[in-house]
């Protein structure tokens, strides 16, 4: 029962990707043989791959609904997603550079919830933005600046603040580090612009 | 196979089992001696500092709870060396909650929402380690010992 209940969250998860950003997703079930050997190997095993993003996490979902099971994916990867795709995912209806967030029940903005599955739609992101958080996902502690010279990504450990207080649209300064994120330059340091 | 893990850092039976999950993967062997420390660090600002990087834990506040979420990050020096594949365990007193396998091209980070399934998985007091293994050409990193007690209050 568990494992059919992760997989349909899975199937959920892979079709909000297909339908909106068009990338193919595998789900492989296979216990890894690595794992198989453990002392107490888990009982099933999801391992959802987004192949054109490199997009790789293989877990034992513990949700006990497929929508829950979906959420538990979806915080795993969304960052992952939105920085090798360089999309807004899924977009919000009512607009802007905030994606919508999983939550247990769907994809949630501030306006209303988009259950897990019925994803239509990604955007590119504005180009107008500068100098201001694009978006931040408070569930894994990741976010993007938009900047006019290339967007940064940065991330809880680079943030020199309080990151509950991080929102889209607000202003920020960054110093630029080695290495990067997906299709990004990464912040070595990222602080909110004093009022 | 070079294999990086904390020489300094201890290693209890149970640790051993769930090293050796992690260094199954690549067939190489691991080598750690020391002292076990009686008692452990909040995971309040915990950092631990390796030869080749650093892991860093920290209790965040979610949805209403002042402890709601342990972020948790290993950081590697050589950033070459930062992409690929990850493998890891999360324990709450010795048991493992999750076991996972991720794709990263940053640094690993993760949270670990104490809220899961209905219930909460840590509870204040609870000891929080994680071991993670990432392989990079002929050197396999494993995480020195960060075993840390969910604080009772927020940091």
């Amino acid at each position: 029962m568990d494992q059919e209940i992760s997989r349909r969250g899975a199937d959920l998860l892979a079709a909000d990707i297909e339908s909106a950003l068009g990338f193919e997703v595998h789900i492989d079930e296979t216990i890894p043989e690595h794992l198989r050997r453990l002392a107490d190997p888990p009982g099933w095993w999801i391992e959802f791959t987004v192949p054109a993003l490199n997009v790789l996490v293989g877990t034992t979902p513990g949700e006990l609904t497929p929508s829950g099971v979906a959420y538990e994916l979806a915080r795993r990867i969304h960052d992952d997603v939105l920085a090798r795709s360089g999309r807004i995912w899924p977009a919000d209806p009512e607009g802007g550079d905030q994606p919508l967030l999983p939550t247990l029940d769907g994809w949630r903005g501030p306006r209303g919830l988009i259950p897990y599955g019925q994803v239509k739609a990604a955007k590119d992101p504005d180009p107008n933005l500068d100098g201001v958080v694009r978006w931040w996902l408070p569930h894994s502690y990741d976010g993007l600046i938009a900047s006019h010279s290339g967007d940064v990504w940065f991330s809880l450990w680079q943030y020199q603040g309080d990151e509950q207080r991080i929102a889209p649209g607000m202003p920020v300064t960054w110093l630029i580090d080695e290495g990067g994120h997906g299709k990004y330059r990464k912040a070595s340091e990222v602080r909110p612009v004093q009022p | 196979m070079k294999v990086c893990s904390d020489p300094s850092a201890s290693l209890t039976r149970r640790v051993g089992r769930t090293l050796l999950f992690a260094v199954t993967l690549t067939s190489a062997s691991v080598l750690a001696a020391g002292t076990a420390q009686a008692s452990y660090q909040l995971c309040t600002n915990y950092r631990v500092t390796t030869h080749w990087g650093r892991v860093e834990v920290d209790t965040r506040p979610a949805d209403g709870d002042p402890i709601g979420g342990i972020a948790w990050a290993m950081f590697i020096n050589n950033i070459a060396d930062i992409p690929g594949r990850y493998d890891y365990q999360i324990l709450v007193d010795g048991r493992p909650i999750f076991t996972d396998t991720i794709q990263k091209d940053d640094n690993l980070h993760i949270t670990i929402p104490r809220y899961r399934s209905g219930r909460y998985v840590y509870e204040s007091g609870d000891e929080i380690q994680v071991i993670a293994s990432h392989a990079a050409g002929k050197v396999l990193y494993v995480t020195p010992i960060n075993r840390c007690t969910v604080p009772y209050t927020a940091g």
